[in-house]
């Protein structure tokens, strides 16, 4: 089981577009995917038209959730709105408050992969999707607000995983919103891939319309625009991130292991 | 506080109320009223009233018998002091029955009241009674401690009067003297100015003068001339002008003679008469002055100044006419400004203003003083948390920051009182069962006077008495000493307790009731602990008393006939020591009869007695007690022991003793053979009287049948005195030396060492009667008693008695070896030749372990070649009980060298050393009693509680140097066959480098000596064939120890030093740890790592002690950092926010590393031997973390690869601890190595703290996995306590093991030895013997198949992934699983778009490709 959280400092830089279409995408490609909404906006539940009134703010404190099935092999935990917000000050006085959610999900198993889209800013329940994740995507828009809040991110994954006595966290940085006719963001991709080089996705999430309508219909963007060029894009990051654990799996050789 | 009208003189009051008791309530206000005004305390006003109360209670209930009556009560009072009179006419009362009252007893019956007159005479001052016909008067008075209202701490700083408050002192004071100043300047200037006034008003006056002088010279000449000459004229204009130069010249007038004006100011007046004042009338040539008044001006001086005839001689001629001159006095005077006023009005001035400088100095002086007031007065209400701010001139915050200290330590021994106090209760608790454990009265047996004594020390101590009835008729007498003390000594008393009632009952055999005993606590018991028991049976009807001792002091009989006493110590181990042999103990066991005659007494004591110390340490001692028994030894058994008590307590005074004091004494009540006289009596009665059958009477009576016919024989043949013939009684004298004879036969022996039994007993025989006299037997049987039947032994005497030297010694014993083997056979030989049974120890005299041991030194040292690199020194502060220095000899022996006293108090201090002795891996270790006064038995108990574990080791603790009191109780406890003792280290040097065979051989020698010098009269019991082996007496640490606390210093890195915590660190032993740091601190040693792996409790207080000094390490640039936490701890460091301040660790060596400069991650380690310190160095980086620096606290791993063999072998050096926390790294570790597909996988534990349950699940799980692969998991370098649990969950024969990492490559490297070691069945394959663990239950045994030649580690690894779903079902509802079921659910939402899953994924990749390439074909 592989678990992955979507996180950056900065707002508005495809977090929940990316968490959505990964796991519908991995979930089309025949992989059972556990979606956990780690945002108070709940704009995963917005995506896919649901509710539900026990969400993750209910499995941080009580343990109780209720695990929506929102397409074929596709789960969802729901955030709880606003009552995730206060879960965080209900939580702040809790032992082991930053494994809430590991401990809570520690025996979760028939999921090859477990998605947390996070909220744009550093709190507890961030660092509980953090403690519980072993990998990090963080999607980075094509400008300088963008990067600084990725750099932002990425220090604070170092920093945490300092402190975290269970496991390394990698991270991978996803160019989301490239738009190749703006000159910033071939700067800006450059400019990435020299600062943090082998963490980039090769794939690159260009700026689509379809993205962004999809929402706006209940629908992933392969489901609005299965051919339109936000679909093609994601699902080459679903085929990336399935190929990482392919030959993760393959080649034990040609990783550095230990 | 309320204000209140406190007395200011004295005063009476007075109250008169009917005797009843209702009106108690309103004597008491009154009274309280009282004292309240007269400033009494509290507690001083409640113990008035209560002392009235009891007054008038008395006065009612047994003056006036609840008769009608009044009380009449005066008082009278005065601040600090009330007199109270009461006054009643009830029945008089006798004082002189009045005593104090034994509080005690009340204590113990529970009586309540009767009390009243003690409590008045404590409470009150002074107390009369007066009975008089008129009515009783009780008188009493009560003075306040403190004079004026008692009030709290610093009072008199709290509620100054404003006169007393240094503000208004100093103000007045300063006032005054200013005053002073100013009025003694003020008279000096007031005289100086009022000289100078004086002066500046004659000068003026003289200047007058001179001007009317001038101007009488200057009309000389015209009064010469004619009456209208101009002179004259002008004259006056003269005048004129002279008076509008000088306007207080009133007037100036020229008068002739005759009384004319000739010329004048006032022109009306020219040529009037003038009437010359007589008092002028004459001139003289000075001329003369009047004062006159002249209307309208006031006074006026007049100058008369006569004139002469110009160029007439002065001298005689007569004035022609004078001048006069008409001053004003007051326009003079104003004109002469006096400055006297002013000066006045300037000093009074400055005396003002210097008052409010006063004032305002004194205000600014004084105000830190009185924020110091304040808060030293909060600090006096209680408030102790507040700190006074130091700020202020430097003199006064001086003060304050004295205050704060004084606060701080105050507060910090308030804590203290508090949680001692809090022990203390604990204590008392346990000293309460205690009391309750012990008899509360001595039973009634017949015959038998018995009294005791028991006194608990400060602590709650390990004595222990009780009587037993075994049957009617007979009763158990035990009198034991715990070795330990506290609560463990008070719970092994209980279970002692339980033991003896329940095997002392129907028991007639001493000795069995104690090996019964033995029996059943010795498993029970913690190691190192043990019981000493004297136990005696009295029968009270055969008269004999039949006594065992285990390892207890003696009994002391007195015998009154001639006066002597005697030692009674039957051999015996004491209880409590596991020993090797089952069945030691109770052949080891003795037992003595014995028969008192009359006046004769038992005393059966604890160490407590002798032990009793005084101030200067002197022990009250065994000749003292002795002494006692013979001076007191013809009183009752409860005088004995009264005076006893009361001797002990005069020898010790005030000084607290560190042990119980237990006493029994026994005595014949009735003679023996008056009861037997009677038994036999009645028992002929019965039969020949009563017609009982004689079976049954005897029955009855409880004797047998035999003596009954006996009886009957020499009551037909001598009569009624047949029956009390003391002939027939069974001879019972003890048959051995008094302690009066045992000190002349030392006597003997001092002076004549060479002699042997037979000798000495015809030396002491001469001048000697009959009766005293001593057989040879005897005498020889004393001298194997007290271990002097050789002659070296006798030479090993003296020397330890000092009366040879210890060259003397030597010379002689080698004489002896050498030349004088005559010498030695005649001393030894005459035991032989009176004791013919008795094995020829004297011809095959075992050598002596001095001799043996130097001979045994020119063996070469032993094989074992340690090279200990570190030689600790102990430096035990000074001042204290004990000291102990360590030193080190090569062949890894250690000899500590103890000074001082070994008391409970100071046991732990050794204990601890020999701890960390053992702990730095010396095995051998010398124990140099030389400079030991005394080893209380808890001491014994840390040497039997270690022999064992160091013989394991190929060690041994061996004593050295005893002195001989010491020795005596070594002796008593029966030691010698568990511990060797020699004269000197250099002795026992020799002995421990011998082999652990030969040393066994030496000690078996000894228990065979010791065996052979048993008393003749029980010898049979312990003819014990086999040699009993090392002594079990292992060490172990119990949980239930208190902390214990050892330090020692990192190899070549000698600035870090190691703490070493054992135990439970609660309240109380925080206490312990707290010193223990600051004396670190103190001593500048202030980088501390502490091991905290075998701390098992961390309470808060615990926490406060490291986070409290924390800081001050820190400042002092060292610091603070903790390892090897178990879970629990953890959890709670982690809960506290600990880690936050300071650094845990798993492992030493990564806390070492830590104090030193981060040093770069160092890599290459191709060869597995090099691994083995990886558990410090950096991990290499797995994919996808190259940011992971460092290895995460809890759980270190490191890996290395070893290059040789077919695919290599992975060894994992795993540090830390493994729990929950850690255990899913060590699985995705071990997932790592197992990707490698390496032959096998090395464990290496060496550096573990801890692993839990899970941890091994883990473990068995991968070598499962390994196994299917065809390779191994061995694990090595587990440590004890690991290796203990490895056992205890039965993996020793699934995984292999080794003991050092070395060992295990090296077999697993040899396919061959692999393969036998799996032949063997220590390697099995994958699951072959799997055993489900209960926290893992594997459902459907998981690898039945396992040799199916599938791909097993696939299946085990669905399997494993599969296991976790299973405990779901049984998962408490709490835990809240998450997991999902696909089929259950029905909230599925459609797919809205099925066109992707038509295609396919692959499919709709390729058709994404295609639309991507051509753009125009892209549409929804």
């Amino acid at each position: 089981m592989k678990r992955y959280a979507i996180m950056t400092m900065k707002g508005g830089t495809g977090k929940t577009t990316t968490a959505v279409s990964l796991a519908h995408g991995l979930s089309l490609s025949g992989r059972r995917v556990l979606l956990i909404d780690c945002d108070p906006q709940r704009s995963v539940a917005v995506t896919f038209g649901v509710e539900s009134p026990k969400g993750l703010a209910d499995l941080l404190t009580s343990g109780d959730v209720d695990i929506l099935q929102v397409r074929d092999n596709l789960f969802f935990i729901d955030s709880g709105g606003r009552k995730l917000a206060e879960v965080e000050l209900k939580l702040g006085a809790r032992e082991h408050r930053e494994r809430r959610l590991a401990d809570s999900l520690k025996h979760l198993k028939g999921c090859d992969y477990v998605i947390c889209d996070c909220s744009p800013s550093l709190n507890l329940i961030n660092i509980n999707a953090l403690a519980y994740c072993d990998e990090v995507i963080i999607p980075v828009s094509m400008d300088y607000l963008s990067r600084a809040g990725a750099e932002q991110t990425a220090s604070i994954i170092e920093e945490i995983q300092t402190l975290n006595s269970r496991k390394p966290i990698s991270f991978r940085l996803l160019p989301t919103f490239y738009d190749s006719r703006i000159r910033l963001s071939h700067l800006m991709l450059g400019d990435l891939r020299e600062r943090f080089g082998e963490r980039i996705f090769t794939t690159i999430i260009r700026m689509n319309a379809a993205i962004r309508e999809a929402p706006g219909q209940n629908k992933t963007v392969f489901e609005h625009a299965p051919l339109s060029r936000g679909a093609f894009d994601y699902y080459h990051l679903t085929e990336e991130i399935l190929g990482l654990e392919r030959s993760r799996a393959d080649s034990a050789e040609a990783a550095p292991v230990l | 506080m309320k204000k209140k009208d406190f007395l200011t003189d004295r005063e009476t009051f007075h109250l008169e109320v009917p005797a009843d008791e209702n009106n108690l309530s309103e004597v008491r206000d009154f009274i309280a009223a009282i004292c309240d005004r007269a400033g009494f305390s509290k507690s001083e006003t409640a113990n008035t009233k209560l002392a009235v109360d009891e007054a008038c209670t008395n006065i009612i209930k047994h003056a006036y018998r609840d008769k009608v009556g009044d009380v009449r009560i005066d008082v009278q009072a005065e601040p600090g002091k009330v007199e109270i009179n009461i006054f009643d006419r009830g029945e008089p009362f006798d004082w002189s029955k009045v005593k104090e009252p034994d509080l005690d007893l009340y204590v113990e019956m529970g009586k309540k009241g009767g009390l009243g007159i003690y409590l008045m005479n404590r409470l009150m001052d002074t107390l009369s009674y007066s009975a008089a016909p008129g009515g009783n008067r009780l008188y009493m008075a009560k003075s306040s401690t403190a004079s004026g209202a008692q009030r709290p701490l610093f009072a008199s700083l709290m509620r100054p009067r404003w006169t007393s408050t240094l503000r208004f002192k100093f103000a007045l004071r300063a006032t005054l003297g200013l005053f002073g100043l100013i009025v003694f300047l003020w008279s000096i200037l007031f005289y100086r100015q009022t000289q100078e006034v004086r002066g500046r008003y004659a000068q003026a006056w003289l200047q007058r003068k001179a001007v009317a002088e001038n101007i009488a010279t200057a009309s000389e000449n015209a009064l010469g001339e004619d009456q209208y000459s101009v002179e004259r004229t002008r004259l006056s204009d003269t005048f004129i002008k002279q008076i509008k130069k000088y306007p207080e010249t009133r007037y100036i007038r020229l008068v002739d003679r005759d009384g004319i004006v000739i010329a004048s100011s006032d022109v009306d007046e020219l040529l009037s008469a003038y009437d010359i004042p007589a008092e002028a009338g004459s001139l003289t040539k000075e001329g003369a002055s009047r004062t006159v008044q002249m209307p309208g001006v006031g006074a006026v001086r007049e100058f008369h100044q006569p004139v002469y005839r110009a160029g007439t001689e002065r001298a005689n001629a007569e004035p022609i006419g004078r001048i006069v001159t008409g001053v004003s006095i007051a326009m003079v005077v104003e004109d002469l400004v006096d400055p006297r006023p002013m000066m006045t009005l300037l000093l009074v001035g400055v005396f003002a203003a210097g008052v409010a400088l006063i004032y305002l100095l004194i205000a600014v002086f004084v105000r830190p003083i009185q924020a110091l007031t304040e808060g030293v007065r909060a600090i006096g209400e209680g408030s102790l948390n507040d700190e006074i701010k130091i700020e202020g001139p430097k003199e006064i915050g001086e003060i304050a920051r004295a205050f704060n200290e004084i606060t701080s330590k105050f507060r910090a021994a308030q804590k203290n009182v508090v949680e001692q106090e809090r022990l203390q209760k604990e204590m008392q608790v346990a000293q309460e069962i205690q009391h309750t454990l012990l008899p509360k009265r001595v039973p009634e047996i017949g015959g038998y006077d018995i009294a005791s004594y028991y006194k608990a020390a400060k602590e709650v101590g390990g004595d222990y008495y009780d009587f037993v009835k075994v049957d009617e008729d007979t009763l158990g007498v035990v009198v034991a000493d715990v070795s330990g003390k506290g609560v463990p000594g008070s719970l092994v008393m209980t279970m002692i307790r339980t033991a003896l009632r329940m095997e002392a009952r129907g028991n007639y055999s001493a000795a069995e009731v104690m090996s019964r005993m033995n029996d059943f606590v010795t498993e029970d018991m913690k190691k190192g602990m043990f019981v000493t028991i004297f136990y005696s049976i009295l029968d009270s009807k055969n008269r004999i008393i039949s006594y065992a001792s285990a390892g207890h002091n003696p009994m002391i009989l007195y015998r009154a006939e001639t006066d002597e006493t005697y030692f009674l110590n039957p051999r015996g181990f004491p209880v409590g020591i596991s020993l090797p042999d089952d069945t030691l103990f109770r052949r080891s066991i003795d037992v003595e009869k014995i028969k008192l005659k009359k006046d004769d007494m038992l005393v059966i004591y604890t160490d407590g007695v002798t032990e009793a110390m005084n101030v200067n340490r002197d022990q009250y001692g065994e000749e003292r007690l002795i002494q006692l028994i013979k001076a007191s030894g013809k009183l009752s058994p409860q005088e004995f022991i009264d005076r006893l008590s009361e001797a002990i307590k005069e020898f010790t005074g005030d000084m607290p003793q560190n042990d119980d004091i237990t006493v029994v004494a026994i005595k014949e009540k009735l003679m023996a053979d008056e009861v037997l006289y009677g038994i036999r009596k009645k028992l002929l009665d019965l039969v020949e009287i009563q017609g009982m059958p004689v079976a049954e009477a005897c029955r009855m009576m409880k004797v047998s049948p035999s003596t009954y016919y006996r009886y009957k024989k020499r009551v037909v043949e001598m009569g009624d005195r047949g029956l009390q013939d003391k002939t027939l009684r069974i001879e019972d004298d003890i048959k051995r030396v008094s302690l009066e004879q045992r000190k002349g036969i030392l006597e003997i022996i001092k002076k004549n060492p060479k002699y042997g039994a037979k000798k000495i007993a015809d030396l002491f025989n001469e001048e000697k009667e009959e009766k005293e006299r001593l057989t040879q037997a005897i005498v020889y049987d004393e001298l194997k008693r007290i271990r002097l039947n050789t002659y070296d032994l006798r030479l090993e005497y003296l020397r330890r008695n000092k009366i040879i030297t210890d060259e003397q010694f030597k010379a002689l014993l080698a004489a002896q070896v050498r030349a004088e083997p005559d010498a030695f056979k005649l001393a030894a030989g005459d035991g032989i030749a009176s004791i013919s049974d008795e094995p020829e120890i004297a011809e095959a005299p075992a050598p002596r372990p001095a001799r043996a041991a130097r001979q045994a030194k020119l063996v070469p040292t032993g094989a074992r070649d340690r090279n200990v690199a570190h030689k600790t020194e102990y430096a035990v502060g000074e001042g204290r009980a004990v000291e102990v220095t360590s030193e080190e000899l090569e062949g890894g022996i250690v000899v500590l060298r103890v000074k001082g006293h070994l008391d409970s108090s100071s046991v732990g201090e050794l204990e601890g050393i020999l701890e960390s002795v053992y702990e730095y891996g010396y095995r051998k270790i010398i124990v140099d009693l030389k400079d030991v006064t005394y080893i209380s038995s808890g001491g014994w108990g840390i040497f039997t509680g270690r022999v064992k574990l160091l013989r394991e080791g190929e060690g041994d603790v061996v004593l050295a140097g005893m002195s001989s009191e010491v020795y005596d109780i070594y002796e008593l406890l029966g030691f010698q066959e568990i511990i060797m003792q020699f004269p000197d280290v250099e002795a026992a040097v020799g002995y421990v480098t011998l082999s652990l065979v030969e040393r066994e051989k030496r000690l078996e020698e000894v228990s065979r000596r010791r065996a052979a010098l048993k008393p003749l009269e029980v010898r049979q019991a312990s003819e014990s064939p086999g040699a009993p082996e090392i002594l079990d007496v292992p060490g172990d640490e119990t949980p239930w120890t208190a902390l214990k606390i050892e330090a020692g210093t990192v190899g070549e890195r000698g600035e870090i030093t190691i703490l070493y915590l054992d135990g439970v660190i609660d309240t109380v032993s925080c206490v312990k740890l707290r010193s223990v740091l600051d004396s670190f601190v103190d001593r500048g040693i202030v980088k501390l790592v502490v091991d905290m792996s075998r701390v098992e409790y961390v309470s808060s207080s615990g926490w406060g002690v490291f986070a409290s000094r924390i800081k001050d390490i820190r400042a002092r640039e060292g610091d603070f950092k903790i390892f090897g936490m178990d879970e629990e701890v953890h959890s709670i460091f982690h809960m506290l926010g600990f880690d936050s301040i300071m650094r845990s660790f798993g492992v030493l060596s990564e806390a070492i590393e830590n104090f030193k400069v981060p040093s770069p991650a160092g890599d290459g380690y191709e060869d597995a031997i090099e691994a083995e310190a990886l558990g410090e160095s950096v991990q290499p980086i797995p994919e996808g973390m190259a940011g992971a620096k460092r290895v995460e606290p809890g759980l270190a791993i490191g890996v290395a690869k070893a290059t040789d063999g077919p695919k290599g072998i992975i060894v994992l050096s795993i540090g830390g601890a493994v729990d929950s926390s850690t255990s899913d790294e060590l699985e995705s570790r071990l997932e790592q190595c197992l990707a490698e597909n390496p032959a096998h996988l090395v464990l290496d534990l060496s550096d573990m703290v801890y692993i839990s349950s899970s941890g091994w699940g883990i473990v068995v799980k991968y070598m499962q996995k390994l196994g299917a692969s065809g390779g191994a998991l061995a694990l090595a370098g587990m440590n004890s306590t690991i290796l203990k649990i490895f056992r205890d969950l039965g993996f020793e024969p699934l995984i292999p093991h080794f003991g050092t990492l070395e060992r295990a490559l090296e077999e697993l490297r040899l396919p061959k030895n692999l393969g036998e070691a799996v032949r063997k069945g220590k390697i099995v394959p994958a699951g072959a013997e799997s055993r489900p663990r209960k926290d893992a239950p594997v459902p459907d045994a998981p690898v039945e198949q396992a040799d199916a030649g599938q791909d097993l580690a696939s299946a085990l690894l669905g399997k494993a992934d599969i296991i976790p779903l299973e405990p779901l079902k049984t998962v408490k509802e709490e835990e809240k699983v998450i997991f999902i079921d696909f089929k259950q659910r029905t909230d599925v939402r459609e797919d809205k778009d099925h066109r992707i899953k038509k295609l396919g994924w692959e499919e709709y990749g390729k058709k994404l490709s295609e639309s991507e390439k051509n753009p125009k074909r892209r549409k929804r």
